[in-house]
């Protein structure tokens, strides 16, 4: 049996307290209260876990198929897809002109996004690519394509993909080579091929929207010459050429010059698709100004890395949950200070030091990852304010915690499956629990979307000293304004101490790597990793500094006496870490681009 | 004339329950839900409002929290909420009802659905109770109702099987669990769910008078910790389960 309840106490926690997000979503124009937040999160809760949860196994083990260029999902997973719809699941952040909902943006992104990626991670990730093909559309595309594809992608009736990745051009996607030549009639004809293209083909939904990167005759070199274009699986029935204007829904029986070539066998997510796409002159429509296509991509891709980090986080309490009820049940050896059941023949294994090392390790991570997801949320729907100080204030935070959520959430999350699956001895290798599972699907997490190696250095190379330092400035205000509030407070010393130290140690590591950086870029990229992780680390220090004072409001009561323990074991035994990446950073690139490369 | 289902809330069955200063301590309850049994009342209440039997109200007599309640049933479905606002934790039975009769004329309801015992008092007296002082007929145990011309038809448990009963307006079916599934609110639901207003009253705005409390409650306390289970693994332990079934749980 798979546990999981969704963190809904924790929601409440952060989203009520630590952030009271009711007047903040009030003032954003949105009719919202705290009932309402906890009426959606436990219908999705209820949903998931009833959905969702008793099919991961199934689409783990029997996986989809792929036969003649189409590929077939289990039918549990069309079933349960189907009814997301009806529920209207799919849809909570979309416009309701659009047949959406238009609840609270962070509803989506956070806490829809932890529960469907813990229940079902290889299901969650069709909503969410669709929703992100939804969103760049309304923002960049031109009205009658808007009008022609919007309805369908909100309700998740049509679902989208991301088509970026060429066999010879992941990372560096300035060198791909899928041309779009331009017709009389305002089309394109697209033609290249795509690798590793998540849900490419299926048959979930009866049409697929692709958002394909690709190049015009004599566009520049490089990224710069990247446009964007929107491509269907099929054309409407009744298109002879041209736009979309007053076109039916009803779809040719041929396809569009979209076929797929072959799904990736992989190490998790078996029931995710990821395929290689072959477009032979298929008509699409450009979306947005022509060589903008890597802006309007990354736009995309930004709200999918932050996605990606919460499917971390997902994982990683799944894992710890399954993980925390195997060892409730397991007894073995004795607590060295005495036996604690000296009637049974062992005792519970929660008595040993190192097994309540791991498990704290493990929940206190999540508790701290989720704050930072719930302010990251917040600030998503901050953005979208009439009040141009405030997009200002979210929109820099937003850029500077994307590659934090991102590769942070997933570095921590894969350790945490790990170290879940530790707590379980043997029995966390085997596929009779769960864990396995989790630790094989969440590995992705810290690939796609851009690696964690790229997010490090978009982090360290390009956020920090974006828009002249204004993404950091806009942090180290409050931080240090909370610093200066709670200095003289005793209880909350043993917290805002080490909050202040790491705090000062970034702001020298910033400075070191610019400055050093600037010199040679080396030893930037040859710190990022580790500076990205500091980083993370001084957030989830914040974090937790804010949750302990919360928390002491409410002394007494076991909840908020374990958030303050939780904050006690963040600070002595996960933060200091924080020296040993400081020390590491600071010791540059030398013994790393030195290293003879021959002898590799 | 309408539809109405009585609904209670009590703290989840999954929740721990805390007693302090003799009371069971409110404040600790870490979650609150509609008792179960009052769930079927309501998915057949449901039902019953999309068959064409008249409007549904869900009314409540309870604390503040239990609006939560009401606008979670409204999320499912039901077309109005009736809350009338007071402090039950001291009140006897009788009081109960007559607050809950109250709220039923004053929504001028005369089909009424509701759990055959709420789970945390237990007491199963609220149905026949608020039948007897509207003159409504009243079906206990009931798990299956559906419209039957101008009346109903419902099924109820008996000690040696179902009976199917036909009864006409006015009429109270009191509910067991039943085989069916329950709805859970979509998030379209939860949006229409949000605009509805409760209506909010006391008992003197219904114009009862509930008087004094026919009982005096001494103390709230703990059960008794169960003994933990036992586990016996491997074939041969057949032979000691056995007898333990017999001489110790005598079972078999
Ligand atoms: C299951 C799965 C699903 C996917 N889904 C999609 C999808 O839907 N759409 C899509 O377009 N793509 C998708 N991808 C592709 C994915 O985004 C890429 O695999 C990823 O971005 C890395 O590119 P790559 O595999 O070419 O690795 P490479 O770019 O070859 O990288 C290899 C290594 O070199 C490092 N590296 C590369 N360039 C640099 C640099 N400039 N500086 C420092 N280090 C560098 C990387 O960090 C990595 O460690 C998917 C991949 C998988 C496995």
């Amino acid at each position: 049996m798979v546990e999981y309840e969704a963190p809904l106490r924790d929601y409440d926690f952060l989203f009520n307290e630590v952030f009271d997000v009711t007047p903040t979503i009030k003032r954003l124009g949105y009719d919202f209260d705290e009932d309402f937040l906890s009426m959606l999160a436990e219908g999705w809760a209820d949903h998931a876990k009833e959905v969702w949860l008793p099919i991961n196994q199934l689409g783990d083990r029997v996986g989809l198929k792929f036969e003649n260029g189409e590929i077939t999902m289990p039918q549990e997973f069309k079933d349960a897809y189907k009814q997301g719809i009806e529920g209207g699941w799919f849809s909570t952040s979309t416009k309701p002109e659009h047949g959406g909902m238009g609840a609270p943006i962070f509803f989506q992104s956070v806490i829809w996004g932890e529960i469907a990626t813990a229940t079902n991670m290889a299901m969650s990730v069709l909503p969410a690519l669709t929703l992100g093909v939804y969103d760049v559309l309304n923002e960049h595309g031109d009205q009658v394509l808007v009008d022609y594809f919007s309805s369908n992608l909100a309700q998740g009736h049509w679902a989208g993909t991301m088509c970026l990745t060429e066999p010879h051009a992941g990372t560096d996607l300035g060198i791909i080579s899928s041309k779009a030549i331009p017709q009389d009639d305002g089309s394109y004809r697209v033609t290249g091929t795509k690798i590793f293209i998540t849900y490419g083909e299926h048959d979930m939904t009866e049409n697929i929207v692709h958002l394909v990167l690709a190049k015009t005759p004599g566009s520049p070199e490089g990224t710069k010459g990247i446009t964007m274009f929107l491509v269907p699986k099929y054309l409407p029935k009744d298109w002879k050429s041209g736009d979309l204007d007053g076109l039916s829904h009803d779809l040719m029986q041929e396809h569009n010059g979209v076929t797929c070539a072959g799904s990736e066998e992989k190490m998790g997510i078996h029931a995710s698709p990821t395929c290689v796409m072959n477009f032979d002159n298929s008509v699409g429509w450009r979306v947005g100004d022509l060589h903008t296509g890597m802006k309007l991509m990354f736009q995309m891709m930004n709200q999918e890395r932050l996605a990606t980090g919460i499917m971390g986080l997902g994982l990683a309490e799944i894992a710890y949950q399954n993980s925390l009820a195997w060892a409730k049940d397991r007894r073995q050896g004795r607590d060295l200070r005495g036996p604690k059941d000296p009637k049974e023949p062992a005792d519970n294994i929660l008595v040993h030091p190192d097994v309540r090392r791991m498990l704290l390790e493990a929940k206190v991570n999540n508790e701290g990852c989720r704050a930072l997801a719930a302010w990251t949320g917040i600030l998503l729907d901050q953005m979208h304010s009439d009040d141009p100080d405030e997009v200002e204030y979210a929109s820099s935070l937003v850029a500077l915690f994307t590659p934090i959520v991102k590769a942070h959430f997933t570095d921590v999350a894969c350790e945490t499956a790990s170290t879940c699956m530790q707590v379980m001895g043997g029995a966390g290798y085997c596929t009779e629990y769960a864990v396995e599972q989790f630790y094989r699907d969440v590995r992705i997490s810290k690939i796609w979307e851009g690696t964690n190696g790229v997010q490090a250095l978009d982090l360290a190379g390009r956020k920090i000293t974006q828009n002249m330092g204004k993404n950091l400035r806009h942090l180290m205000w409050p931080l240090t304004e909370f610093i200066e509030e709670n200095r003289d407070i005793p209880e909350m010393l043993e917290f805002n101490k080490p909050l202040h130290q790491g705090v000062r140690g970034l702001q020298q590591l910033t400075l070191l790597m610019i400055a050093e950086g600037q010199a040679n870029p080396h030893f930037l990229a040859a710190g990022a990793t580790d500076y990205c992780r500091y980083f993370g680390n001084v957030l989830l220090a914040y974090m937790w500094a804010k949750m302990a004072k919360k928390a002491m409001e409410k002394k007494g009561d076991p909840f908020y006496d374990a958030k303050i323990a939780s904050a006690r074991f963040f600070f002595k035994r996960i933060y200091p870490e924080t020296v040993s990446l400081a020390a590491k950073i600071q010791s540059g690139h030398k013994s790393v681009m030195e290293y003879p490369t021959e002898m590799f | 004339m309408s539809i109405a289902v009585l609904l209670k809330q009590v703290p989840d069955t999954t929740a721990k329950i805390a007693v302090s200063g003799g009371r069971v301590d409110q404040g600790s309850v870490s979650k609150w839900s509609t008792s179960p049994y009052d769930e079927y009342a309501l998915e057949y209440a449901l039902q019953l409002k999309e068959s064409g039997a008249g409007d549904l109200v869900a009314i409540t007599c309870g604390p503040a929290r239990s609006s939560k309640m009401l606008t979670d049933a409204a999320a499912v479905g039901v077309d109005s909420m009736l809350h009338v606002e007071v402090d039950t934790s001291e009140m006897d039975s009788k009081q109960i009802q007559s607050i809950l009769a109250a709220a039923v004329k004053h929504c001028d309801a005369d089909v009424i659905l509701c759990g055959k015992q709420a789970a945390d008092t237990n007491s199963g007296s609220t149905g026949p109770g608020v039948a007897s002082l509207i003159d409504a007929a009243c079906v206990g145990m009931v798990s299956e109702v559906s419209v039957d011309g101008d009346g109903f038809s419902a099924l109820r448990g008996t000690p040696t099987g179902n009976e199917r009963v036909v009864v006409s307006r006015p009429c109270l079916f009191a509910f067991d669990k039943a085989a069916t599934e329950l709805r859970r609110p979509n998030v379209k639901g939860i949006m229409m769910a949000k605009k509805k207003v409760i209506e909010t009253v006391s008992p003197g705005d219904l114009g009862v008078d509930i008087g004094e409390s026919g009982i005096k409650i001494n103390a709230h306390d703990s059960p008794p910790e169960k003994p933990p289970g036992q586990k016996f693994e491997g074939a041969e332990s057949v032979s000691t389960v056995v007898t333990k079934l017999r001489e110790e749980a005598n079972v078999i």
